[in-house]
C-alpha cells in the first residue's frame, strides 16, 4: 500500500518533466536543456527578479524552457491548460503574477527537502514559454 | 471624484476592470489630479512606463539554414562577444571546474535537435536570455513600485527627520 502511494506520488510529481518531454521533439515548439547553470546564467542572474528570492544555500542542477510559437489560439489555450494541470498536480505554490499589456508572467515554486524547482510561464500574444530550474540543497 | 475613489479602493483591492485601470492612469497623467490623491501619484507614473513586450522570435540554426551570409560586422561581433565571454570567465568564475561545456545542453528547434554542441549552447543560451528579458522586463514597475514604498514609508521619513533633528541640536549646542 505505501509503496502503491510512493509510486503514485512520484509519478505525480513529474507532470511537468513529462509535458516536456511530450512536446520537445513536436514541430511547433522550440526546447531547450541545460544540465548545470553555467557562469553566463549566474551573471544573467543578477539583473533577473525571478532568482532573487532563491537562497544562496541552493545551487542550480540544471534548467529547461519549452516555448510555443503558434498564433493558433486553440494550441495556445489548451497547453496553458495542460501547464496549469501539471503545476497542479505538482503541487507548486503560485509566487506571483505579473501582468504587463497583453503580457502575463507567472512564477512558482516548490520547496522539498530534496531541493527546490522554480517554474515561469510566460503567455504573450502569439507565444506561450515555460521554464524550470531546479535548485539542489547546498553543502 | 468620488467616482476615482471608488475606482482607486476597487484598484487596491484588486477588483478593477481593465477600463476603470486604463481611467486611472488617464488621471493621473493629467495635471488635474486632487491634492488627497497626490500621494499616488509617483505610483501610476512607475506604471505608466510598462511597455509592451515584443514576443521574441526564435531564429532557426544556421546548420539547417544553409544561406548564411559571412561578413566583416559578423566577424567582429562574433570576436568581441567571445572576447567578453573570456573576460567574464577570467572576472568571475577563473577556477570553477563545475561550469557548462557545450555537451551540457539538449537543444529541439521547431521540433529538430540541434546536434552541433556549439550551436546548441548558442541558441540555449539565446532562449534563456530572452525570456530572463522578458521576465526582467515585466517585474520593473513592480520594482520600482517597491522602490516608492519604501521611499514614502513613514517610519523611515519620521527616523530621517529625528536624525535632521538631532544634527540641526547638535550643531547649535
Amino acid at each position: 500500500m505505501f509503496m502503491a502511494l510512493a509510486f503514485v506520488t512520484t509519478l505525480s510529481a513529474q507532470q511537468l518533466e513529462k509535458l516536456f518531454d511530450k512536446y520537445m521533439e513536436d514541430e511547433r515548439f522550440n526546447y531547450v536543456y541545460q544540465k548545470k547553470a553555467s557562469m553566463m546564467d549566474k551573471f544573467a542572474d543578477l539583473g533577473n527578479m525571478e532568482t532573487w528570492g532563491t537562497d544562496k544555500s541552493y545551487t542550480s542542477t540544471g534548467r529547461q524552457m519549452i516555448s510555443l510559437n503558434s498564433t493558433e489560439k486553440s494550441l495556445g489555450e489548451s497547453f496553458a491548460q495542460e501547464v496549469k494541470n501539471a503545476l497542479q498536480a505538482d503541487k507548486y505554490e503560485e509566487v506571483s503574477i505579473v501582468r504587463n499589456g497583453k503580457n502575463r508572467v507567472e512564477t512558482y515554486e516548490r520547496k522539498s527537502d530534496k531541493g527546490l524547482s522554480k517554474v515561469s510561464f510566460i503567455k504573450n500574444p502569439g507565444s506561450i514559454m515555460v521554464s524550470l530550474n531546479t535548485y539542489a540543497p547546498g553543502k | 471624484m468620488d467616482n476615482i475613489d471608488n475606482i482607486l479602493n476597487n484598484y487596491f483591492e484588486g477588483k478593477a476592470l481593465p477600463e476603470e485601470e486604463n481611467r486611472l492612469r488617464e488621471y493621473f497623467r493629467n495635471n488635474t489630479v486632487l491634492p488627497q490623491h497626490e500621494v499616488y501619484k509617483p505610483m501610476f507614473a512607475a506604471f505608466d512606463k510598462e511597455k509592451q513586450i515584443v514576443s521574441p522570435t526564435f531564429i532557426i540554426p544556421v546548420e539547417m539554414n544553409n544561406q548564411r551570409m559571412f561578413s566583416f560586422r559578423r566577424l567582429w561581433i562574433s570576436a568581441a562577444s567571445i572576447a567578453a565571454i573570456i573576460l567574464l570567465v577570467v572576472m568571475f568564475f577563473p577556477f570553477n571546474k563545475n561550469n557548462s561545456s557545450a555537451g551540457d545542453y539538449l537543444v529541439f528547434i521547431n521540433g529538430r535537435a540541434v546536434k552541433n554542441p556549439e550551436k546548441a549552447q548558442e541558441y540555449a543560451d539565446q532562449m534563456f536570455t530572452q525570456a530572463d528579458e522578458i521576465i526582467r522586463t515585466s517585474y520593473k514597475p513592480l520594482v520600482e513600485a517597491n522602490a516608492i514604498q519604501t521611499k514614502m514609508d513613514a517610519s523611515k521619513i519620521f527616523d530621517d527627520l529625528a536624525h535632521t533633528i538631532d544634527h540641526i541640536e547638535s550643531l547649535n549646542q
